[in-house]
């Protein structure tokens, strides 16, 4: 397993470097400018098992809001920023009682350069981007409660293609490489925690950086668009956020969403 | 072509949003009474905190219980073995909970309902102090102060530790005129251990180490973190700097007893009472079994400025006083009649 996600991530990085070299020399496509904003609203399924919360498995059941900014540059390359917020109930099979809060944060900075490909239909963006994700999850308030959180960076690869004037179909796979990995302490509580309970983000920025000997995620993203005007298009969305670390006690994250939203030209 | 591929995709994301469960996670835990019982007496002996200076020998009572559980163990008996296992442990801090029947299980609270009786607030209310204030207007009985009647001494009672900075403004402007105070926090159940620390830091003239935490950070007995240190520290806001009496009881606990922990540093504060709780540690998460039951511990170690835990054992009164039943029955608390007479014969103030 470790063998295949070394191998991966060694994949995308010389595809990176390889398509920026070869993107440098063949790069002759007419610079497009345009912005679009996009909003999402969607349906959240998702599965955990957090040892440091409980031994037994979650699963979750929510809804998504999410908002994306895209804005292609001079040089063709994409400048984009999304931002989602799902939130679940989530509960294990055991008992309905032990249902719990799962809130999500998810905020993508990111800065794709266009890899020139024979095919006209396929644009493909390699690069990089700047990722925030949380996941919280909160039982009676705050009797139980834990924690996944990185702040990092992630390598991007975006791939569209272009059915017709009116389609395209698009997909994103991002892997984080390094990132500072915030996890509850060993009981799950203790006095840093009570401590700064009046200053969240310094409780929500406690954590280490790691690279991916410490942790594993994978983000991908498919979209169907089908453009309805000129300036106005429907986004059919489906996002896949998983994570898992040893640290501080083994912890597993999955959360699939399926989102319907309107993209607007700006 | 086209429609194998739209088939692969509908199918993939068709798993990943209903079978994903058993190949992502792994298999769950198994809902039977031995892996209940072998979770439940795992999790205690790898989180609880306290085993080494409540000198308690897990092992020996997991042994001990292990052979009684097996595949025809019932939930009865299986809720009345983890009630045996928390009952040793003999921690206020500590619970064990069945929504299903609604049953509920906190260690180390046998004598509660006894030392509740021992102590009456409507007494002190209607007898001993007069020109009351409530602080905290939704709770009159849990927080309040007032006059000794014909007396120059304050009286604050403290039914747990939850006075915001503003309270314990107006509490102390209250009492600000009298020569000496009691602090009542008998049947006091505790609370935030900060607002203990703004509470104290009120009477404090110095800055004192009052004491150390270790947190529990790993599974083996002896894993805990590095100490975190708590001093007393002068209050920038209203203080009080007369002699002060603290009344407590064998249910003064956690957050009122790192009040007391605090009150030790600072001088001419006298404990009058009997010895408190014992129980300091701050409780973990709620934790979770695949039977849908729950349970809380205490994570960490409190240690006095001398490195003595005082877990199991509570904070010894300078003056020991009690009541028993009777006592309040005939009207009659002789605890704050002893402090009363304390302040006359010490600081000569009536």
């Amino acid at each position: 397993m470790k063998n295949n996600i070394k191998s991966l991530y060694l994949s995308i990085a010389l595809c990176v470097l390889f398509f920026n070299k070869n993107s440098a020399a063949q790069d002759v496509e007419p610079p497009i400018k345009n912005k679009s904003f996009t909003l999402s609203l969607g349906y959240e399924k998702s599965y955990f098992k957090d040892v440091n919360y409980s031994q037994l498995n979650q699963q979750g059941n929510g809804a998504v809001l999410q908002f994306q900014f895209q804005k292609k540059l001079k040089s063709n390359a994409i400048f984009s920023g999304a931002l989602d917020l799902p939130f679940a109930i989530t509960k294990p099979k055991a008992a309905d009682h032990f249902k719990a809060i799962q809130t999500i944060a998810n905020i993508e900075i990111a800065y794709l350069k266009n890899v020139s490909l024979k095919n006209e239909k396929f644009q493909l963006y390699l690069g990089g981007q700047y990722h925030t994700y949380y996941h919280l999850v909160f039982y009676n308030g705050t009797e139980s409660f834990t924690m996944f959180g990185t702040n990092g960076i992630d390598i991007s690869a975006f791939l569209n293609y272009t059915f017709n004037d009116k389609q395209n179909i698009s997909t994103k796979i991002s892997l984080p490489i390094v990132a500072q990995l915030i996890r509850p302490p060993y009981t799950g509580w203790d006095k840093f925690i009570t401590d700064n309970y009046q200053n969240i983000p310094k409780i929500l920025t406690r954590g280490k950086i790691v690279s991916i000997n410490k942790f594993f995620g994978v983000n991908f993203d498919l979209n169907y668009e089908y453009k309805y005007k000129a300036k106005r298009s429907v986004l059919i969305n489906y996002g896949l956020r998983y994570y898992t670390t040893p640290e501080v006690k083994k912890s597993i994250v999955l959360n699939n969403q399926l989102n319907v939203g309107l993209i607007f030209k700006l | 072509m086209r429609n194998t591929f739209a088939y692969t995709i509908i199918v993939l994301l068709s798993l990943c949003f209903m079978a994903c469960e058993k190949i992502i996670l792994g298999d769950d835990e198994v809902n039977s009474p031995e892996n209940n019982f072998e979770l439940f007496s795992k999790d205690f002996k790898e989180h609880y905190a306290l085993f080494g200076v409540r000198n308690l020998d897990w092992d020996s009572i997991y042994l001990a219980k292990k052979p009684l559980v097996n595949s025809n163990t019932n939930n009865t008996e299986l809720w009345n073995i983890f009630v045996d296992m928390l009952a040793y442990l003999d921690d206020s801090h500590t619970f064990i909970a069945n929504q299903f029947d609604r049953e509920f299980f906190v260690s180390g609270t046998e004598n509660r309902v006894k030392i509740e009786d021992e102590f009456s607030h409507d007494l002190v209310r209607s007898k001993y102090i007069e020109a009351v204030n409530t602080i905290k207007d939704y709770i009159p009985e849990f927080y309040f102060d007032g006059k000794i009647i014909n007396k120059n001494i304050g009286y604050i009672y403290l039914g747990g530790i939850g006075l915001s900075k503003k309270e314990v403004d107006i509490a102390i402007k209250n009492i600000a005129g009298f020569e000496a105070l009691i602090i009542d926090i008998r049947n006091n159940g505790g609370g935030d251990d900060f607002y203990a620390a703004d509470f104290a830091n009120r009477f404090a003239d110095e800055e004192k180490v009052a004491y150390t935490v270790e947190e529990k950070n790993g599974p083996r007995e002896n894993d805990f973190a590095v100490q975190k240190i708590y001093s007393t520290k002068p209050s920038d806001r209203e203080r009080y700097d007369k002699p002060i009496v603290v009344l407590t009881d064998e249910i003064t606990v956690s957050a009122a007893e790192v009040f007391l922990l605090y009150t030790k540093q600072i001088d001419d504060i006298t404990q009058i009472g009997t010895y408190t709780s014992g129980d300091f540690s701050d409780t973990g998460m709620n934790r979770f079994l695949p039977n849908g039951w729950e349970y809380q511990m205490s994570i960490m170690k409190f240690l006095t400025p001398e490195g003595k835990s005082l877990d199991g054992l509570g904070h010894k009164p300078d003056v020991f006083a009690k009541n028993e039943i009777s006592d309040i029955e005939n009207e009659t608390d002789l605890v704050l009649e002893k402090a009363i007479d304390y302040i006359f014969y010490t600081y000569g103030i009536e």
